[in-house]
């Protein structure tokens, strides 16, 4: 089943185009990564499957909706089936560990009685029981991304985002944080996008990996096909990047 | 010390907190809405409305450019429509928070603004909306800066309320003025500066400990 397709959307900015054309399609349970040099698109990218940004042409459609033409009432409300794990964790640092995964389902009006059974579930899934009365300035960074995916299940999206979800971790942190991650994509079924700019991280959690590269996709496969240096895309474009980067 | 000496000190302390206490109140009911309807309409807010904010901004600035002494003069007229009067200390509570309202909203505008940019878009991303993101995240996050802020609005009040001393609104800068200065009376000048500044230093202890026991954001705060 698909679950988002991405209809040739373009997005520019004070007439520097950041996003060509791009088109693409993810099946509910896959896990695909998205990979590219700073500057290739990546968050413009992310930030239009999370609806924060439209593009200036083309269609996402997700669960049937169209997020580039919604009108923002509705948009608001489609968000909250999307989770996205941010790089910095971005966590409310006046909130308490629980207090910052119960935010999503506060913002969702669910009731504090259920709030505190799903918090709870939440806890134990991402190992931090222990440290729910804590503020997240306490907690190591990857603690604090745990918390971040923690809330970004909290309310059950059907698609989890992560934008360079690993970046600012050590490599031990970094193995950790992924394990989670592929332990929720296969356990619980859930769809994943990630971006990234790390080789590694495309290998140990994509099913599939599409290069981007000035705004356009340049290969998009199993990562085992697309990451071996000489490969069949030596003559796209995308190659020097994966074969630098390799 | 005499007896009466005390006396007129601990009335006029009592008035002047009065005075800065009820005008701070104000400032805080009046200044926090506006600063957070600056931050959103601003530059770089969720809703970018220059053509209401720069406008509301001059305004701001306008009353912030009167000296206060001015204000007090210029303000009689309204004065006398809100206060029933224009002299004593429930008068002067109305200039005193007319000039309170926009110095506060400047300082808890830069205290908004400081929130990082990261939370908001974390909170937009869940599905937050406008009103959730200033009540989740703007208020709760600036808290402790917002209380450092209204702790300097209060001791510029503390200053300010002795200048309203000079149209009979009572308070400790009357008293100085009066018994001090005019009648050379130098144990009260003395006692006025004395209690001036116990109290501006403890108002500024207390908005230094409440502000510090809220703060999260320190993982190594006294510990």
């Amino acid at each position: 089943m698909t679950l988002l397709a991405v209809e040739a959307i373009s997005r520019s900015f004070a007439g520097h185009t950041v996003l060509r054309d791009i088109s693409f399609t993810v099946q509910a349970g896959e896990s695909v990564g998205i990979i590219g040099r700073s500057g290739a698109g990546k968050s413009t990218l992310l930030r239009c499957l999370n609806a924060l940004e439209r593009p200036d042409t083309g269609r996402i459609l997700f669960e049937g909706q169209d997020l580039a033409h919604l009108p923002e009432k509705q948009l608001v409300l489609l968000r909250r089936k999307i989770g996205v794990v941010f790089q910095h964790f971005n966590l409310l640092s006046s909130r308490t560990v629980a207090a910052n995964i119960a935010l999503p389902l506060e913002i969702a009006g669910m009731p504090k009685a259920q709030r505190q059974e799903r918090v709870a579930e939440l806890l134990h899934l991402v190992g931090l029981e222990e440290h729910a009365r804590k503020y997240p300035a306490l907690l190591s960074g990857g603690q604090k991304q745990r918390v971040g995916i923690a809330r970004a299940l909290a309310a059950n999206p059907a698609l989890l985002l992560c934008d360079e979800a690993t970046s600012a971790l050590d490599p031990e942190t970094t193995t950790s944080i992924l394990d989670l991650l592929n332990q929720i994509n296969k356990t619980l079924g859930l769809t994943l996008v990630f971006i990234t700019h790390e080789m590694d991280v495309v290998r140990q959690l994509g099913h599939r990996v599409l290069v981007l590269e000035q705004g356009t996709i340049v290969a998009d496969g199993p990562p085992a096909d697309i990451l071996k240096p000489d490969n069949a895309l030596s003559s796209v474009k995308g190659a020097g990047y994966v074969a630098s980067y390799s | 010390m005499s007896r009466l000496i005390l006396e007129l000190l601990l009335r006029a302390t009592g008035e002047t907190l009065e005075m800065v206490l009820a005008s701070g109140f104000i400032a805080v009911l009046g200044g926090l809405p506006l600063a957070v309807f600056l931050t959103l309409t601003g530059p770089s807010g969720l809703c970018r409305m220059p053509w209401l904010n720069r406008p509301l901004g001059f305004l701001i600035d306008a009353v912030r450019a009167v000296p206060f002494i001015i204000l007090l003069v210029l303000l009689i007229p309204f004065t006398r429509i809100v206060a029933g009067t224009s002299l004593g200390t429930e008068a002067a509570i109305v200039p005193l928070s007319v000039a309170a309202i926009p110095y506060f909203a400047r300082i808890a505008e830069v205290s908004l603004q400081e929130v990082d940019s990261g939370l908001i878009e974390a909170v937009r991303a869940m599905g937050g909306t406008r009103w959730m993101i200033v009540r989740y995240v703007l208020l709760p996050e600036s808290l402790p800066s917002l209380i450092s802020g209204f702790t300097v609005t209060l001791v510029t009040l503390v200053g300010a309320s002795a200048m309203a001393g000079a149209i009979g609104a009572g308070g400790l800068g009357d008293l100085a003025i009066r018994y001090g200065y005019q009648r050379f009376n130098t144990t009260v000048m003395l006692g006025v500066v004395a209690v001036l500044i116990v109290l501006v230093t403890g108002l500024q202890a207390l908005g230094n400990l409440l502000s510090r026991t809220l703060r999260h954001d320190a993982p190594m705060r006294g510990a």
